[in-house]
């Protein structure tokens, strides 16, 4: 395709009277601007929500320089625009365009789509529409580009497989590079066959998945009765993509600086990838097993040349439970002694609940302010905490805390789900004694009044992949009034209950997002409905509504109860069983049912395989930086 | 008692102050206020620039604003002062400070000054409006230098505000479809889009909404 011109001018005269507009110019450093005809594949790469939210997105930022240092492709950014900028640009026929070059995106090859939450789905229906490219894949024409979804929505992209052309589940890193020099033979042939052509090659590799070669039936009382190819060649599950060693793939390097202010402004070095702590509700942790960490000396280059190139004042050190690193105490201390004295802070998102994750996060506020620890105990009850496998006793909780409070810290915040499986109100209520106690121990241990405790908790939704993928979901009314009985027992404790504080997340959206994770293509018709009648922003609580996703339910025949509130029969096939993850479906059951009896089962990187069928399904294994270093794993 | 945070230590007062002249064009005439001071700081420690910073928990830059112009309006003219931990040859501040900037950012001056030389010495803005295009332009000029007050209400976030325009207003032409005039800066602050409301008020209809350009301070 020939070179598209810049929206810019007709742009420039509109952004006056939209709000935060630097969102919308792009120029920021470390932007990546090429010229159209020096390269042959062209991408988009997105994040359906605004700049604020998807800037910051780390898995955007990684393929974002993958793809670019290919001298062959160029990837440009386009984030959803607000209302205000939407309706002013279809009132001038000005279509969606990207941030590095205002190109229009449908001049593009390949736009690709970061999901990672169900939310989100409305906005890329807008995104594509605005663009000016069909919303579904098959009314796209060879002109139009390949619509390619990628991030954790993909454990199940079937309510929104109508609209996709390509799917790819896992790490993107191998993948978009594969799939590139599939587009750029295809373009050269003067894209022969046409746009099927390209996406049976690609489907052909069983490594990326063509929704519309699988055809769907269901049965009698509406459960899906089988998914299958309905092309040759096509293999039956199409599978994940899993990156093994981290270390020689040291992204980001010199990841975009927003002009525009985001919800995270740090330079993030992923410290590892994967976890198999085994926590039940946790669809992240069950989708990207194996354990791969980076070796401390790749994360300590990383976080210094991130910084150079950035300018960014903070480090976050990034994983789903970064606590677990095995080398994080020498990280944290030697990083620690490295920024002593700049204006550098170093952050550390964990979950853990012991006193190892206390000496890390005073190693890493050194220098500054002891204000507030988060642990996430997720239960109220050791048997609910034995359930989810969050194996946390309420006793390691106090005395974790109580060392917190001896080492100057002043506040805790506790993070809860409502919700889980076999929850009952007590196991919800059970919250206040805990937090009444950890006040108490606070108190005690530091000898003053001003100890705070924040609860927050927020209502759980069964994701496919994990465990509880059987599971029926709690209804939200019934996690709201459990929720305000939480709250009330905690102002009735007259001793302990004005150092508390309970926020609470609107359990309304979980149920909508309940229905997206679980739900299969019958669903996309009311997801397009839904976006007809204006739903947009779905993430967001001023713009989110309820009502319009139930009327839209109710006039597209969906029974939203069938799709979350139900609990599913081992034998029922599930809309994404034909995908590939690598988890044996009948070890995944039966650790639902051992969830269901309160009986835990330990981490594999200390205690041993548990046969959950990762590895041995992709050629894999926990990768752990300590023993690579030292094969005998001592220190 | 339990142990408490340590305090931090204390910080030397900067060796040195530079007075900084950037501009802000083309995409860049988009960024607020914080938008460019978040984004500069950043400029400052990719460019290794050897800054002061402030004593406390949370150090700040050793940095100050004056007369910022507003989001959406273009500038020649911004003025940052800047204290620095250690001399430096201003050449290569402002050349390493360049290297480091987002588009339609540039340091176009950088010279040695007073702390706070910035908020005393720079009492006048040049702006420039353009297109400036319509019907009844100079007849409104004309109406506005031949009176000593004239209010106008600018609508703003916070409501609607009155504020007398012309004792601001120390120069004012219309040539080849540009406005250019001369601001002294007060309280409340004038501003040049004020301006063309008081134009318009006195009969002067415009056929597209212009572009705000600052030139000059002095």
């Amino acid at each position: 395709m020939s070179e598209p011109k810049s929206l810019y001018p007709e742009l420039e005269p509109l952004l006056l009277s939209v709000s935060k507009p630097i969102q919308y110019v792009g120029g920021e450093p470390n932007s990546t601007t090429k010229a159209w005809n020096d390269t042959q594949v062209h991408w988009v790469l997105s994040y359906p929500d605004a700049y604020e939210i998807g800037q910051p997105n780390q898995g955007l930022a990684i393929l974002y320089e993958v793809l670019n240092e290919q001298d062959w492709c160029l990837a440009e950014r386009s984030f959803a625009v607000w209302p205000d900028l939407g309706t002013l640009l279809r009132a001038h026929s000005i279509p969606q365009f990207t941030l590095e070059t205002h190109r229009p995106v449908g001049a593009f090859d390949v736009w690709g789509f970061s999901l990672s939450t169900e939310l989100g789905y409305t906005n890329m229906l807008e995104m594509i529409d605005l663009a000016g490219v069909p919303i579904y894949s098959a009314q796209r024409g060879d002109d139009d580009p390949f619509i390619v979804a990628g991030g954790h929505c993909c454990a199940n992209p079937e309510p929104v497989a109508d609209f996709l052309d390509i799917v790819i589940m896992g790490d993107g890193e191998q993948a978009v590079v594969t799939l590139s020099t599939l587009v750029r033979d295809w373009l050269a042939s003067g894209k022969a066959g046409g746009r099927d052509a390209l996406l049976l090659k690609a489907a052909a590799t069983g490594e990326f998945y063509v929704p519309r070669f699988f055809t769907v039936s269901y049965d009698a009382d509406g459960r899906v009765e089988s998914v299958i190819p309905n092309r040759p060649g096509i293999p039956e599950r199409p599978s994940r993509w899993v990156l093994s060693n981290l270390d020689a793939w040291p992204y980001p390097k010199k990841p975009v600086v927003p002009l525009a202010e985001t919800v995270h402004e740090r330079y993030s070095v992923e410290v590892f990838r994967g976890c198999t702590r085994g926590c039940r509700f946790c669809q992240a942790g069950f989708i990207t097993r194996p354990v791969r960490e980076r070796s401390k000396a790749v994360i300590e280059a990383m976080a210094a040349t991130g910084l150079a190139s950035t300018g960014f004042d903070e480090i976050g050190l990034l994983s789903l439970s970064s606590a677990d690193h095995s080398q994080i105490g020498e990280i944290a201390h030697e990083m620690a002694d490295c920024y002593a004295g700049s204006s550098v802070s170093l952050s550390l998102p964990s979950t853990r609940v012991d006193a190892f994750n206390i000496d890390l996060a005073t190693e890493l506020a050194r220098n500054g302010r002891r204000t507030g620890l988060t642990f996430a105990p997720e239960g109220g009850t050791e048997r609910m905490r034995a359930v989810i496998n969050k194996n946390v006793s309420e006793e390691d909780l106090i005395a974790t805390v109580t060392t917190a409070f001896s080492q100057g810290w002043r506040a805790v915040k506790l993070y809860f789900m409502c919700g889980l499986p076999t929850e009952t109100d007590e196991d919800v209520t059970a919250i206040a004694a805990m937090a009444h106690n950890v006040i108490k121990a606070g108190r005690t241990e530091s000898g003053r009044r001003d100890i705070g405790c924040t609860i927050s908790i927020g209502a759980f939704v069964p994701k496919p992949m994990t465990s509880f993928q059987w599971a029926a979901q709690c209804p939200p009314e019934v996690s709201l009034r459990r929720m305000r009985a939480l709250k009330d027992t905690v102002r009735a404790d007259r001793e302990c209950g004005r150092g508390i504080t309970v926020r609470y997340a609107d359990p309304e959206p979980s149920l909508i997002e309940g229905l997206l994770a679980r739900g299969d293509r019958r669903l996309s018709g009311l997801i397009e409905k839904v976006w007809r009648s204006g739903g947009v922003f779905d993430g967001w609580r001023e713009y989110f509504s309820l009502e319009r996703w139930m009327d839209a339910a109710a006039a597209s025949g969906v029974e939203v109860g069938w799709y979350t509130c139900r609990e599913r029969e081992q034998d029922e096939v599930l809309p994404w069983d034909h995908l590939d993850f690598g988890l044996e479906r009948e070890w995944l059951y039966n650790d639902y049912t051992d969830g269901l009896g309160a009986s835990s089962l330990p981490d594999c990187r200390w205690s041993g395989c548990n046969l959950c069928g990762v590895c041995p399904a992709f050629s894999v294994a926990n990768e752990l930086a300590a023993s690579k270093e030292n094969p005998n794993g001592k220190e | 008692m339990a142990k408490n945070s340590p305090q931090p230590e204390r910080r030397e007062p900067p060796e040195m102050w530079v007075r900084i002249r950037y501009t802000k064009t083309g995409p860049a005439r988009f960024s607020s206020h914080r938008d460019f001071s978040r984004a500069f700081e950043r400029v400052l420690r990719r460019a290794q620039i050897p800054v002061a910073y402030s004593s406390g928990f949370s150090p700040r830059v050793r940095i100050s604003f004056a007369n910022v112009a507003s989001t959406g309006a273009a500038s020649y003219a911004e003025y940052v002062e800047l204290g620095l931990a250690e001399p430096m040859n201003l050449d290569i501040l402002k050349a390493s400070i360049n290297v480091a900037m987002p588009v339609g950012m540039e340091v176009v001056t950088a010279e040695a000054t007073k702390r706070g030389a910035i908020q005393t010495e720079l009492q006048h803005s040049i702006w420039e409006a353009q297109p400036f295009i319509g019907t009844g332009i100079d007849e409104a000029v004309a109406g506005l230098l031949a009176v000593d007050s004239y209010e106008v209400t600018r609508d703003g976030a916070k409501g609607a505000k009155q504020l007398d325009v012309r004792p601001a207003v120390t120069a004012i032409e219309v040539q080849q479809g540009v406005l250019r005039v001369t601001l002294k800066h007060a309280q409340p602050l004038v501003r040049p889009a004020d301006v063309v409301l008081a134009l318009v008020g006195l009969g002067a209809s415009l056929t597209v909404e212009p572009l705000y350009t600052r030139m000059e301070q002095f």
